[in-house]
């Protein structure tokens, strides 16, 4: 049922949102472009090209709002994901995050305490990948408006080869930085109660020390062996995949098998009925890697933290736009966009 | 005498079946002279002589028609009589069958069936014995018109001696496509798991049925794709074999040689015998007979099994040793997936599932599983309608535009339509698998090059994330209808009722899933139905499905869902449930139904008889589709005792609609646990399920002046279920609709749905 006002599912990153940025967002907007890659592109964040500047680099800039039920959650709190994923959408761009900026908008009544918790795990996770946070903002609503905090970070970046989504080649290896999953489920399980035995925790952290080692790889031939970069959040690995395949115009193969899960996250999937591959994650990327160099891109991605369960999970096919999942008896299906709530299909 | 002279036109199936050699020799019989021709849509003869013969001549047409021609229509006038000397067989022109008829694959018949067991016949022990009344056909045919060179036949020229048969219009073979002699024709051999040819023709077979009686396994190429086979009548070999498909529970179904052979361990009485027995040989779910002597495992917990006769040469000779063998012929695919058709292909998918390779060399243009039939209240219930009648059109009552109809999901089938004809394809499987959603795509292109219908309109189906749905609205762009399911299910049943263009009738929709109009999950449903549009009046209490999907391979969760509001956590605690992942997973679940994680409603029909089972302890993981409510029904049938559940009707917070409160059902059966035997029980679910449907239906259609009840939907399979219903509405001066041609599961769908994208309508609730 099409209605006529904005529901949850217009922000829940599957195909309605795709329609609302497409239909409302891109039509309207008419000058949309400051470089190379523009707001068209719906890339992890955009290009600003400066006349003279730095021979052939770009500058990229991103933006992203930070709306979580509770604000505190295992291990961490909200500040880190605003960071961590402002630096990852400009990571995943290829660019090195210059500056960042944070605007607040807080509810009558938060705990003073609290928002200075918030404020400091920002302040830290920005200190792990060495980014300023150079300006901000600070807004104060009544109670009844919200009812939780809300946090606004743009990240400035630059780089002299921004990474795409829409690099895939048939042939080329998909590699995942770590265990898929974690940061959605370990989130529902403290938000609902659930009581899955094993102690989950978001995977949320900036990832630009563990990808940048990456940019600089190179084939014989002087291509960048990492062809496309993408962090599975909203959405889950499923959505970027899709999304990578359709605006490469090729097709994903994974082999289930492959796939890092961490156990109570597979768990906890095949208990509550969920896509594990449809779950949130924080802390990771999804890329495209030249065959050959899968091997090479593994080992230095282990040598971090936030890579050890580095993995191939499986490679680019010719099948224009589809992203096909095979488990280890061999059957296969489609990876679905994920649209809102899943719906039964098992007659 | 005076001599006349007739034109006759007849229609029906009456190509490729020996029709135009059969009037040459009725005509000699009678001393006519004439001609016959193929004329595409139909035959013309022209007969000449005196009235007496062209009456008789007329009159015994139909009757003595060819086993496989089915005469729908002639039509006779006179004409100027010419002075033809003779009668002859006028050769077809190319470009006339556009509009062909290709008949359905059907079983050797019993000439040359003992032409084969006939010491002197040239075709002794030729399993690919074949004439114009038998033999493989739609499986052949790669493209039109339907001649041999357009079949897998085109890569064994014939020999001179099938030559003379394949052209003399008094012999059985007269233009039979797929005449082959040993000669001349297709090569069958015994390969070991690697590929080597052990040894070829009959001493093949005669070796197959020997390690069949060893007790190994082995693949069979047949006419449509390939079996798995072993001896039914042992235990470890059906284990094993069980082991290796990783298929625990699921039934198989098995061939014996001939009906008192099928008499040792089911029985024919209940209307069975007619279908098992004829030339299209379905597979024929018969009730287990007192004296069942097969293995138990080749149908655990049920008390019916899926009996076939042979149908091919090669099988008939599989029983030339052993004449009372009893074998598991199972299609060699996973479940869901597109059955093995290629040798190299069975070689490497069934690689570690046989041990051996009955093969042969001709190929198999069209895979075509085996249709399976149920008698089910009286009547013969499609389960799957696939080889032996497929693709023979069903008739509508009425003109259609071009249209095609892509299916469901599981069990999905595809149907193109045009004018009066709707042709429904063989079973396709699970089009969530890719591999089956590949094999979707290649009938839709191969149904619309055999029938010549392009079509104009795309029917499919309304949930969202379908692959079919999103194929049709790829394909079909703007010309695409997405049809409700349960209304594609009322579309089916009444064009396969044959009502007419106007009709409106109380529909009943019973199964697992369907996406409804209003964005929820519907599977139990009352509808006032007509070709134009629905209208939900009714349905059953829709219950959460914790895990939406899981919900329904573990029915225990269901239990849980169905009970969560009337007893607390201690008495739900005690409920013998079975849960794979035990009491994380309980608690799991209760979680899920406080806090909505994953909790969707459903007014599926087929997820509380699934409950039912799982709360009676009949069936506690759904292994393959439908087992629990087909455990359920089995135990059903040994119930004793008559035991009465409340049967309850509300008004639906949401729809506002009247429903039947599954959920008093269910506390009912939860107050009688341990008080009366679990079949007892299961009984009295199905009929108290039934009555109450069939009692809201009937005030229903009161109210609305509707005067005939229809019934489609998976849960119709259900012989209790259904003949409760038929008999209540029946009695209550109603008129009870059930599906005749078409399944009354999803493989109805996408008739329906082309049936509403021909009437190209709006699948809005309108009328
Ligand atoms: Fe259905
Ligand atoms: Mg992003
Ligand atoms: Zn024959
Ligand atoms: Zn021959």
């Amino acid at each position: 049922m099409k209605s006529n006002t904005i529901s949850l599912e217009h922000g829940a990153g599957g195909e309605v949102m795709q329609a609302l940025i497409g239909e409302i967002i891109l039509k309207n907007f008419r000058n949309k472009s400051a470089g190379s890659i523009g707001l068209e592109c719906l890339d992890d964040g955009s290009t600003i090209k400066l006349e003279d500047f730095n021979k052939g680099c770009e500058l990229v800039l991103t933006t992203d709002s930070h709306v979580i039920t509770p604000a505190f959650f295992p291990n961490t709190n909200i500040g880190r994901l605003a960071v961590a994923g402002t630096v990852n959408d400009l990571t995943v761009m290829g660019a090195k995050p210059l500056a960042l900026t944070c605007a607040v908008i807080v509810p009558e009544g938060f705990s003073l305490k609290e928002f200075e918790e918030i404020i400091k795990t920002m302040d830290e996770t920005a200190a792990e990948v060495g980014v300023p946070i150079i300006t901000g903002d600070t807004k104060t609503v009544e109670k009844t408006a919200l009812d939780s905090i809300i946090l606004n970070t743009a990240g400035l970046g630059i780089t002299d080869s921004p990474v795409r989504d829409s690099g895939l080649q048939p042939g080329d290896k998909i590699l995942v930085t770590g265990t898929i999953g974690d940061h959605g489920i370990s989130l529902m399980a403290h938000r609902e109660g659930f009581d899955f035995d094993t102690d989950l925790a978001s995977d949320s952290a900036p990832l630009w020390k563990l990808i940048e080692p990456l940019l600089k790889l190179r084939t014989p031939e002087g291509e960048p062996v990492i062809t496309a970069m993408k962090d599975p959040t909203r959405g889950g690995l499923a959505n970027a995949l899709n999304e990578m395949a359709s605006k490469s115009g090729a097709g994903i193969l994974i082999e289930e098998d492959w796939i890092p899960f961490k156990s109570a996250v597979s768990a906890a999937c095949e208990m509550l009925g969920l896509d594990p591959l449809e779950v949130a994650n924080e802390g990771k990327a999804v890329m495209g890697v030249k065959a050959g160099f899968e091997e090479e891109v593994l080992s230095i991605l282990r040598q971090h933290p936030y890579g050890r369960d580095a993995a191939v999970i499986g490679e680019v096919t010719p099948d224009k736009n589809e992203v096909v999942l095979r488990n280890r008896f061999g059957g296969m299906r489609f990876v679905d966009v994920p649209a809102g709530d899943p719906i039964p299909r098992v007659c | 005498m005076q001599n006349e002279a007739r034109l006759l036109h007849i229609t029906g199936t009456v190509q490729g079946v020996g029709f135009r050699p059969f009037i040459y020799q009725l005509a000699k019989v009678h001393g006519l002279f004439g001609y016959v021709k193929n004329l595409g849509n139909y035959v013309e003869v022209l007969i000449e002589g005196n009235k007496e013969s062209l009456d008789k001549f007329v009159k015994e047409l139909p009757e003595k028609k060819p086993p496989l021609a089915k005469v729908k229509e002639i039509k006779t006038k006179n004409v100027h009589f010419s002075g033809y000397s003779k009668f002859i067989i006028v050769p077809s022109e190319s470009g006339v069958f556009e509009n062909s008829i290709i008949p359905p694959d059907t079983a050797i018949c019993e000439q040359c069936r003992s032409e084969i067991f006939d010491p002197s016949s040239r075709y002794f022990h030729y399993p690919f014995t074949v004439c114009t009344n038998c033999g493989p056909r739609y499986t052949t045919v790669r493209t039109l018109p339907y001649d041999r060179e357009n079949t897998t036949m085109a890569d064994f020229p014939l020999c001179p001696e099938c030559e003379i048969e394949y052209t003399d219009p008094l012999n059985r073979r007269y233009h039979a496509q797929p005449v082959c002699c040993p000669k001349c024709g297709p090569e069958i051999w015994l390969s070991d798991s690697e590929g080597n040819v052990l040894v070829k023709g009959y001493e093949a077979i005669s070796h197959a049925s020997d390690l069949l009686q060893q007790g190994l396994i082995l693949a069979v190429k047949g006419f449509g794709g390939f079996h798995i086979a072993c001896n039914a009548r042992e235990e470890e070999p059906v284990k094993e074999l069980r082991r290796r498909l990783r298929r625990p529970e699921q039934p198989f179904a098995v061939m014996a040689k001939n009906a008192a052979v099928t008499e040792t361990f089911a029985r024919l009485d209940g209307g069975g015998r007619e279908y098992l027995t004829s030339h299209r040989r379905p597979i024929t779910v018969l009730p287990r007979s007192k004296a069942f002597d097969l293995a138990e495992s080749v149908t655990p917990g049920l008390h019916n099994i899926g009996v076939m006769l042979p149908y091919t040469g090669t099988q008939n000779l599989l029983f030339d040793c052993v004449p009372d063998a009893v074998y598991v012929m199972t299609s060699a695919n996973l479940p869901g997936r597109p059955m093995v058709v290629e040798n190299k292909e069975a070689l490497e998918k069934l690689r570690g599932i046989v041990d051996y390779y009955l093969l042969h060399n001709r190929v198999i243009a069209n895979r075509n599983d085996d249709t399976v039939i149920r008698i089910v209240n009286g009547r013969a219930a499609f389960i799957r309608r696939s080889r032996g009648f497929v693709p023979e059109p069903i008739e509508l009552p009425f003109e259609l535009k071009a249209s095609i109809g892509v299916g469901a999901e599981m069990n999905s089938t595809v149907t193109v339509a045009k004018g009066k004809l709707a042709y429904i394809s063989q079973y396709i499987g699970n089009t969530s698998h890719v591999e089956t959603l590949r094999y979707h795509s290649e009938v839709v292109r191969h149904l619309i090059r055999l029938t010549g219908i392009e079509p104009l309109y795309w029917g499919c189906d309304l949930h969202p994330a379908f692959n079919t749905t999103r194929f049709a609205l790829k394909m079909g762009g703007e010309s695409t209808l997405q049809v409700q399911h349960h209304h594609a299910h009322m579309l089916a049943l009444m064009a396969d009722n044959s009502l007419p263009l106007d009709s409106r009738i109380l529909g009943i929709a019973l199964d697992g899933v369907g996406y409804g109009s209003d964005g929820t999950v519907w599977g139990g449903e009352l509808f006032e139905s007509s070709y134009f549009g629905h209208e939900r009046i009714g349905h059953l209490l829709p219950q959460p499905m914790p895990g939406g999907d899981l919900a329904s391979k573990i029915p225990s969760r269901m239990v849980l869902g169905i009970l969560f509001e009337k007893l607390g956590r201690a008495e739900l605690e005690k409920l013998p449930l079975v849960f794979p992942k035990g009491a994380v997973e309980f608690s799991t679940v209760m979680k899920q139904l406080e806090t909505g994680v994953n909790v969707i409603r459903s007014s599926s029909t087929g997820r509380v008889l699934d409950a039912a089972a799982a709360l009676l302890g009949i069936c506690e993981m759904r292994t393959y589709d439908g087992e629990p409510s087909m455990k359920l029904e089995s135990a059903a049938t040994k119930s004793t005792h008559t035991v009465d559940l409340p049967i309850i009707f509300k008004k639906d917070i949401n729809s506002g609609l009247p429903l039947l409160d599954t959920t008093e059902l269910f506390l009912g059966v939860y107050e009688l646990l341990g008080k009366y035997p679990p079949v007892d029980l299961a009984f009295a679910v199905e009929e108290s399920f039934a009555k109450g449907i069939s009692e809201l239906a009937i005030s229903l259609a009161t109210k609305r002046g509707l005067e005939k009840i229809g019934l489609s939907g998976g849960v119709a399979y259900n012989n209790h279920i259904t003949s409760c219903i038929a008999r209540t509405v029946t009695e209550a001066g109603f008129e009870f609709l059930a599906h005749r041609q078409v399944p009354c599961g999803d493989g109805c769908i996408s008739f329906g749905q082309a049936l509403a994208a021909g009437l190209s309508i709006k699948s809005e609730n309108k009328f």
